[in-house]
């Protein structure tokens, strides 16, 4: 049985802490950056951007030390925003390949593609690795890829390409001569083992590679042979790939608690403009977008915004999300920011030639969110009956257009209306024989001229709110002659009148 | 009032509604009077700019000149065509205002051109009240 070729791309992204937090803090990509790990005081440079190291600055140097260099910016690490960065990387490049490996290190981005076989799928390893890293830095990170058929070779070669060159691809066959120049570091050798090989004058992989199998194995045993066929490039790998869940998040730390919007906006069209690219490459569209604030005091605000149709519109996102947090203020000074978002289809509506005219989704989801933000919430909708008989009720239903045909009013019957009175009006009603006579209704005084009724209603007499209705629709006639048609009702429970409606 | 003038405005500016109407039919004149023309003109406008109609109920007339259509309701006579239910009003209107009529022209149409109707009037039932 011959066995099946391999080719693997690894993608490898230094300065990873520091990477992640700039990827959504363009402003200070220009600038020295420096990020911080450890507990104040005692906290030492973890990572750091290409200005930063230019001026001096070196891992391990203390913040009094970063102090005394001029506009130097210092950002403590967080985790969570590296953890949604990474989440970002690693599917960008699940479109390139199913089978991803993540072999992250603790201050650097690293994960490993099988791509064999995908060659008339995606062209020549090379150009896919320039694709890859196309995509990467559309993600706000700077990375370099390496290709061979060998896992370890391309993981080594990675770890010390050059800063200038950002693809390599090995020739099968010439792992060993490429990997030759490379320094000891690039294997991770514990400290121990990188001092006996500085010992004995190994400087680097070729020098390793040169060294007698067996007289290795006798003085260090099986790790001995694990390093010499790493540095030959011949060390052969078990793949485990990693299947990750669609998850669409994006996480922020603030720097100081804001309790401005506009500038919670900015922040937030920096995070949707990620969503959005990541939605983008599956071909679909943002759904619904939750935002979680995180306030002083550890409370916490969350606000979904769902449109009537998934969109990758950026501005209407950002109008949507600035009119409800406008009518839904956060009521502490905020922290950090996590944006979620569900995944939709981006579905197109065929229009009919005859169709009524209906209002765009999009245009009508602002205008609706703008009244809402006027009016407030529970008034505005669409009034849905409840199952009950009960007076007021109904509930209110969020306001959607149906392409559906329009519901057909029988022609040659029009119902008549009623204008309900809300709340209802307490009157004072004259009785005779049990019926009402007379009544006054907004300081006038009206005869009723006809009655019809009672009709009785009442329910819930199982529960605590139990009620009971007298309805008595009445045509009364006031001094000036002015005619009204309206329906009295009389709560049994109290033995109260009011003015329920007026029959239009 | 000023919270459904801004929604208005907003459905108006929005477009795409084939008709919007705004019910100040239980404001008191005084109050409904004292809108400024200028927002019924820009109510207008607007109407016209996204072919949309917009039906405004009020006790007296306050759109004045900015209205294609004033209708005026006569006082409704209920329905007396049954002993036990309230079955409905019948209705009487009648134009009171119209912005554009068309011009007679110097041509004399060999069919007997359209005659317009000013006054109307119908019977509306309540729901419950059977078919008859």
């Amino acid at each position: 049985m011959t066995k099946p070729a391999e080719l693997y791309a690894c993608l490898y992204g230094k300065e990873f802490p520091a990477q992640a937090l700039l990827r959504l803090r363009p402003e200070l990509r220009d600038r020295p950056c420096v990020v911080m790990e450890g507990e104040p005081p005692l906290q030492q440079v973890c990572s750091l951007n290409t200005k930063a190291r230019l001026l001096g600055i070196v891992p391990g140097m203390t913040s009094v030390e970063v102090d005394t260099f001029p506009a130097v910016v210092a950002l403590p690490r967080s985790w969570k925003e590296e953890i949604s960065a990474k989440a970002a990387l690693l599917e960008c490049a699940g479109a390139f390949s199913p089978r991803v490996e993540d072999r992250s290190e603790d201050r650097a981005f690293l994960c490993v593609l099988d791509i064999a076989g995908t060659e008339k799928l995606l062209g020549p390893a090379e150009r896919l690795v320039r694709n890859l890293l196309h995509h990467v830095k559309g993600l706000g990170i700077a990375a370099c890829a390496t290709v061979s058929s060998n896992l370890h070779a391309a993981v080594s070669l990675a770890r010390g390409l050059s800063p200038r060159a950002a693809v390599r691809v090995i020739a099968k066959g010439d792992e060993a001569a490429t990997l030759a120049p490379l320094p000891l570091k690039v294997l991770g050798l514990r400290e121990e083992r990188a001092e006996t090989f500085s010992l004995w004058g190994i400087r680097t992989l070729g020098m390793l590679a040169a060294l007698p199998e067996k007289e290795l194995i006798a003085r260090m045993g099986q790790e001995g042979k694990r390093l010499r066929q790493l540095a030959r490039g011949e060390l052969s790998h078990l793949f485990q790939p990693r299947e990750p869940a669609f998850t669409l998040e994006e996480r922020m730390e603030l720097d100081s608690p804001v309790e401005v919007l506009h500038s919670l906006l900015f922040v937030m069209g920096m995070m949707l403009d990620q969503l959005i690219l990541r939605v983008k490459a599956r071909v679909l569209a943002l759904a619904t977008v939750t935002v979680t604030l995180t306030l002083e005091g550890k409370e916490t605000h969350r606000r979904t915004v769902r449109p009537a149709l998934p969109t990758n519109d950026k501005q209407l996102w950002v109008k949507l999300l600035h009119l409800d947090l406008e009518a839904h203020p956060p009521q502490a000074a905020v922290l950090s920011l996590t944006l979620t978002a569900e995944p939709g289809s981006t579905s197109k509506v065929q229009l009919g030639l005859f169709s009524p005219q209906l209002p765009e989704p999009m245009r009508l989801d602002v205008t609706l969110a703008c009244i809402r933000a006027i009016v407030g919430d529970e008034c505005v909708g669409r009034a849905v009956l409840n199952d009950t008989h009960q007076p007021e009720g109904f509930r209110m239903e969020p306001f959607a257009v149906s392409t559906d045909s329009a519901s057909v009013i029988p022609s040659g019957r029009f119902p008549s209306a009623a204008r309900q009175l809300r709340p209802a009006e307490s009157i004072s009603v004259t009785v005779q024989s049990q019926r009402p006579k007379a009544f006054v209704f907004r300081d006038k005084r009206y005869i009723v001229e006809r009655t019809y009724g009672p009709w009785l209603t009442g329910g819930d007499w199982w529960n605590p709110t139990l009620w009971g209705l007298e309805q008595w629709d009445l045509v009364a006639r006031a001094q000036d002659s002015a005619l009204l048609c309206c329906c009295l009702v009389r709560d049994l429970l109290q033995d109260r009148w009011h003015m329920a409606a007026l029959y239009d | 009032m000023e919270q459904a003038l801004q929604a208005t405005d907003l459905l108006l500016q929005g477009g795409g509604f084939s008709a919007i109407v705004l019910d100040m039919g239980s404001i008191a004149p005084e109050y409904a009077s004292r809108v400024q023309l200028a927002t019924w003109f820009r109510y207008r406008a607007a109407a016209e700019k996204t072919q949309a109609s917009l039906l405004l109920l009020t006790q007296h007339s306050c759109a004045k000149s900015s209205a294609e259509l004033v209708l005026r309701f006569q006082a409704g006579e209920p329905l007396n065509n049954d002993a036990t239910v309230f079955t409905g009003i019948e209705h009487r209107l009648e134009v009171a205002r119209r912005r554009f009529t068309e011009t007679p022209s110097n041509v004399v149409p060999l069919r007997k051109p359209v005659q317009s109707v000013n006054v109307a009037s119908w019977s509306a039932r309540a729901t419950w009240a059977g078919v008859r």
